[in-house]
C-alpha cells in the first residue's frame, strides 16, 4: 500500500525543479523544437521583395552567431535561400530572388506555403527605393541620361524602384487572393539609415500612397481574422548605398545611431518570434 | 575614389561598351556550354553508379548465401578428422570473410576508381564559378541596364539556361559520391 507523504512530494518536486534548472538550455530547446515539430510541423517564413532591399541580410539576422553589423558588398541570389531558424521554433526562412525575371520561376514555392497554411508569416522588404544594385558606375544604369549626376539619376531611381515594390506587392497579393488559413505580413522598410531624416513622408507614404491602398483593399477582402498586417521600419546594417566602384548615391542621415539601429532590430526580431511562438500555441 | 576602382571600372565598361552586350551573352552561353557537357557527362556516371551500387549488395548477398553453403558442405558432421566448435567456427568465418572481403573490396575500388576518369576538380570548379559570376553580371545588366525586347529576351534565355545548368552542378557535385571520391580530394 503507497504512503502518501506531502514532504517526500514537496522534496520530489523541489529536486526535480532543481534538475531541470541545471539542464543546460539548449537541451531544453531541442526538446521544445523536436516537440514543436512533431505537435505542429515545420513552419515557413517567406521573405520577399524587390531585388538590392536586404532580404538575404534580413534572413541572417535569424542565424546565431553570424555577424551582420558588417556590411558586405551587394551580392544578388539566383535561387531560393533557406534558413533553418536554430532554436525552439522548428522554421524554415524562405527568401526568394526579387529579380524581375526570375520572380515567375522561384515564387511559387513561398506562395504555395501560404496558400497551404504553412506560414503563418510572410515578410514583405521594401526599401524606399533604396535598393542595391551590382553595376560599376550609375551611368550604365537605364535611368541614367547624359548630364544626370547622382542626385538626378537618384530621384529617377527611387521613382523607378518605388513603383516596382507596389507592382511586386499587387502581385504577390493577387496570387494569394483565395487565401484562407490565417497569415500575418509584416512589410519590413529597411535601409532606415538612408531615410531615417525623411521618417514621417516615408511613413506617409508607404501607409497612405498605394502601397497601403492595396494592404487595405486585400484586408478587406479576405477579412482581418484571416490578413494581418504591420510595417516595421528598420536597417539591417549602417552603411552607405554606393555601386561596386564606390560612387556614394545615398549617404547614412545624420542622427541615426547605432541604439537606434539596433533597437528597430530587436524590436522586429521579437514581433517575428512573437508571431511564430503564437502559431505554436 | 580610388584609383583600382577606376581601373576596375573602366575595365567593366570596356566589357560591356566596346566588346558589346552581344560577347557578353556569348561568353555566358560558352561557358554554360562547358559545364553543362561537366554535368551530362558525369550525371551519366552517377546514374551508372546508382545501379551499381544494389548489383554489388545483391552480389555480396549472393556471394555470403553461397560461402555458407560452402562452409556446411566443407566441413561435413560425420568428417574422419573430428573439428572442434571453435574449429568450425574459425573456418566458417574464414571462408565467410575473404570471397566477401574481395568482392566487397573489387566493387568499392572500382567506384573510387570511377571518378578519376572525370576531369580534375580545380577544372570544373573554376568553371562553375565563371558561369556564377558571368551569370550575376547578366542578370544586373538584365534588370537594371538593357532596354532593348529583344535584347533583353536573349539575356533572359542566358541568364535561364545558366541558372539551371549551375543547379544540376550542385545537386549533382554536391552528392557524397563526389565529395566522398578520390576526385574531390586532387
Amino acid at each position: 500500500m503507497a504512503w502518501i507523504d506531502p514532504s517526500a512530494a514537496i522534496k520530489g518536486v523541489s529536486l526535480a525543479k532543481s534538475a531541470i534548472d541545471a539542464t543546460s538550455p539548449s537541451v531544453l530547446s531541442f526538446v521544445r523544437r523536436s516537440a514543436n515539430l512533431i505537435l505542429k510541423g515545420r513552419l515557413i517564413v517567406p521573405v520577399l521583395g524587390a531585388g538590392g532591399t536586404g532580404k538575404t541580410t534580413i534572413s541572417k539576422l535569424f542565424v546565431p552567431n553570424v555577424k551582420t553589423d558588417i556590411p558586405k558588398p551587394y551580392s544578388e541570389s539566383w535561387h531560393v535561400e533557406d534558413v533553418y531558424l536554430k532554436n525552439h521554433i522548428p522554421g524554415r526562412i524562405l527568401v526568394a530572388p526579387g529579380q524581375v525575371k526570375r520572380i515567375p520561376r522561384t515564387w511559387s514555392e513561398p506562395i504555395r506555403a501560404v496558400l497551404n497554411g504553412k506560414s503563418p508569416l510572410v515578410i514583405n522588404v521594401v526599401a524606399n527605393g533604396y535598393h542595391s544594385f551590382d553595376l560599376p558606375s550609375f551611368r550604365e544604369h537605364k535611368c541614367f541620361h547624359p548630364g544626370d549626376d547622382p542626385d538626378d539619376f537618384m530621384e529617377k531611381y527611387l521613382r523607378l524602384r518605388l513603383e516596382l515594390e507596389t507592382r511586386l506587392l499587387k502581385q504577390f497579393l493577387a496570387s494569394i487572393r483565395s487565401l484562407c488559413f490565417p497569415i500575418h505580413m509584416i512589410t519590413v522598410v529597411n535601409k532606415q539609415d538612408l531615410w531615417w531624416n525623411r521618417g514621417r513622408k516615408v511613413r506617409t507614404e508607404y501607409s497612405e500612397g498605394e502601397y497601403g491602398r492595396l494592404i487595405r483593399r486585400f484586408s478587406r477582402t479576405v477579412g482581418a481574422t484571416i490578413f494581418q498586417h504591420d510595417f516595421m521600419p528598420m536597417s539591417s546594417v549602417m552603411s552607405n548605398l554606393q555601386t561596386t566602384t564606390g560612387e556614394l548615391l545615398a549617404e547614412m542621415n545624420h542622427g541615426y545611431d547605432y541604439f537606434a539601429h539596433q533597437l528597430h532590430r530587436d524590436v522586429f526580431l521579437s514581433r517575428v518570434q512573437g508571431i511564430l511562438e503564437e502559431r505554436l500555441k | 575614389m580610388n584609383t583600382d576602382g577606376n581601373d576596375r571600372d573602366k575595365h567593366r565598361s570596356f566589357l560591356i561598351k566596346s566588346s558589346s552586350r552581344e560577347r557578353f551573352a556569348s561568353l555566358l552561353a560558352e561557358y554554360t556550354g562547358r559545364l553543362r557537357v561537366i554535368c551530362e557527362s558525369a550525371d551519366r556516371r552517377l546514374q551508372l553508379v546508382r545501379v551499381l551500387y544494389p548489383i554489388g549488395a545483391l552480389i555480396a548477398i549472393c556471394s555470403l548465401i553461397a560461402a555458407a553453403g560452402f562452409t556446411v558442405r566443407l566441413i561435413p558432421e560425420k568428417s574422419p578428422v573430428s573439428f572442434s566448435i571453435n574449429d568450425r567456427l574459425l573456418n566458417g568465418l574464414a571462408i565467410l570473410v575473404i570471397p566477401n572481403a574481395i568482392t566487397a573490396g573489387l566493387f568499392f575500388s572500382l567506384l573510387r576508381v570511377v571518378p578519376l576518369k572525370f576531369g580534375s576538380r580545380i577544372q570544373r570548379a573554376q568553371i562553375a564559378a565563371a558561369v556564377e559570376m558571368l551569370l550575376k553580371t547578366a542578370s544586373q545588366y538584365n534588370e537594371h541596364r538593357i532596354t532593348s525586347p529583344m535584347l533583353q529576351l536573349e539575356y533572359d534565355l542566358r541568364v535561364s539556361e545558366a541558372e539551371v545548368v549551375l543547379a544540376e552542378y550542385r545537386r549533382i557535385f554536391g552528392s557524397t559520391y563526389f565529395k566522398n571520391s578520390h576526385d574531390e580530394s586532387r
